[in-house]
């Protein structure tokens, strides 16, 4: 089962590639294996890093990777869905 | 000298379409099968259960059949570039439904996708289009209001259109099924559609840039050929290497050793669907694939990352600041050829791989009015092939 959730995370650097300054990345990008995810707060570049340094992404991953990412201080849900199969008959 | 009028069902008119079907006399649930389409040509054939079809108010009006696949489906038509299927929905509940499909054999059930060359279909995670594979992604969101759509054949894949929009939702270049069934399929939602048709006439979009970059080897990438894509257009626009080193090798893109590399055309446009074949054999690079909306050394960049497997959206704010906004799981093995298509709206940017693998960020404000597009890389082994930007706005459309 595929989970969609939206999740608060921390920006960490390095967008691109490891030790790039001024690249950002979402640390859930890192931490956990997903299936997508999309930036849905929209942070101007320079804004980055806010303090605190939180942002909101929706990401869909596996049912026992979210199980595990529900269960992570490091992390917020705030909210999550079933993703539906389309025409799944 | 002979003169050979052609007019349409004795009525004096010239004939416009192939099939037909405005819907025009009511007819109770189950509707008569088959249906001679009003005002015509065409004959549909009807499949279906517990009342999910009636006519009533000039539509076709669709109510949840449950648990299986119904609709109405026409006679098979020859594959021609060009060739149009369009019809209107109004989607009032349920999410899922096929309201246009040509379907690769006479067979009007649809599940995951099978049985279809190309269709569209109103589902829970927003506007599917699908294609012959099968496969299928989400285009946009769900239809609102009436909508009409157009699903017009390639010689290999399909335009679909917004035509009330006049958005291009999406070019494929999969299914190439010689004889194509037009069908309106449903499963569990209920709507009306209108307006089934396929008009005689055959239109196709143009692309505003073009480049298969068949040509002789050169330092210089010089100047769109027009022909990179089935539809010839968009040539005569000269390529800026802005950055590293790229030259054409072998009727394709070759990019110099280990510097990172882009080049762009002006194509005139903002709002676009591009795409780009990119083939790396040593699976090793953290970037490649289309640099949209570039200025200055600033932009967007849509593509895959094979170092690690992913579709991405970069967000360039030049220098060596590259903000990730989007991201999605993609396999990619070495020597393999993959398609990369952006898509970009206003301030909306989706990119997907082969069709799939979508990632979108919505908030794409930067360089918004650039209508600068190319190819961009870092490794020595990776090449370019078939670039295409076509208008995300399409108003060409023929009125039919």
């Amino acid at each position: 089962m595929t989970i969609r959730a939206a999740i608060v995370t921390p920006w960490v650097e390095g967008g691109l590639a490891p030790g790039m300054p001024g690249s950002f990345k979402p640390m859930f990008h890192d931490d956990y294996t997903f299936i997508r995810w999309e930036d849905v707060t929209g942070q101007p570049i320079p804004n980055i890093m806010p303090d605190p340094n939180e942002y909101t992404l929706v990401a869909e991953m596996e049912q026992g990777v979210f199980d595990t990412l529900a269960a992570d201080p490091d992390y917020e849900v705030l909210w999550s869905e079933e993703v539906e199969v389309p025409f799944a008959v | 000298l002979t003169i050979i009028v052609l007019t349409g069902a004795g009525k004096g008119t010239p004939q416009s379409y192939i099939l037909y079907d405005q819907f025009t006399t009511a007819d109770d649930a189950p509707i008569t099968t088959p249906r001679s389409c009003e005002p015509g040509p065409g004959t549909l054939t009807v499949t279906q259960a517990n009342n999910c079809f009636a006519i009533s108010s000039g539509r076709l009006n669709v109510a949840s059949g449950g648990g299986g696949f119904y609709g109405l489906i026409g006679a098979g038509v020859a594959r021609e570039a060009g060739r149009m299927l369009m019809a209107s929905l109004t989607k009032s509940s349920g999410n899922d439904l096929f309201p246009l499909a040509w379907a690769n054999s006479n067979t009007i059930s649809f599940p995951a996708f099978v049985n279809l060359d190309h269709g569209i279909y109103d589902g829970a995670a927003g506007l599917y289009t699908a294609s012959s594979g099968p496969s299928y992604r989400v285009v946009g969101t769900n239809t609102v209001g009436t909508v009409g759509f157009a699903i017009i054949l390639r010689a290999s894949g399909c335009f679909v259109i917004d035509t009330t929009n006049q958005k291009l939702l999406w070019v494929d270049s999969a299914g190439n099924t010689a004889t194509v069934y037009p069908a309106i399929s449903q499963i569990g939602v209920a709507g009306y559609i209108d307006n089934f048709r396929i008009p005689i006439v055959k239109w196709t979009p143009t692309p505003v840039a073009s480049d298969s970059f068949n040509r002789t080897n050169s330092a210089s990438l010089g100047s769109t050929d027009g022909a990179g894509a089935e539809e010839v257009g968009g040539s005569g626009l000269a390529w800026t290497v802005v950055s590293g080193g790229m030259s054409i090798s072998g009727n394709k893109v070759a990019q110099s050793a280990g510097v990172y590399s882009y080049a762009t055309v002006n194509t005139g446009v903002a709002s676009v669907v591009a795409q780009v074949v990119v083939n790396d054999s040593a699976d090793t690079s953290a970037i490649q694939g289309l640099i949209m909306r570039e200025a200055s050394g600033t932009g967007w960049l849509c593509g895959v990352n094979p170092n690690a497997d992913l579709n991405t959206i970069y967000e360039w704010a030049g220098g060596g600041s590259y903000t990730l906004r989007g991201s999605a799981a993609v396999t990619i093995s070495g020597s393999q050829n993959y398609t990369i298509t952006a898509i970009l709206d206003g301030d909306v940017i989706t990119s997907y791989v082969d069709g799939a693998a979508l990632a979108t960020y919505a908030s794409a404000a930067r360089n918004n009015t650039s209508t600068l597009h190319g190819i961009h890389g870092y490794n020595s082994t990776l090449t370019y092939d078939n670039f295409v930007v076509w208008n995300r706005t399409q108003t060409g459309v023929p009125n039919v």
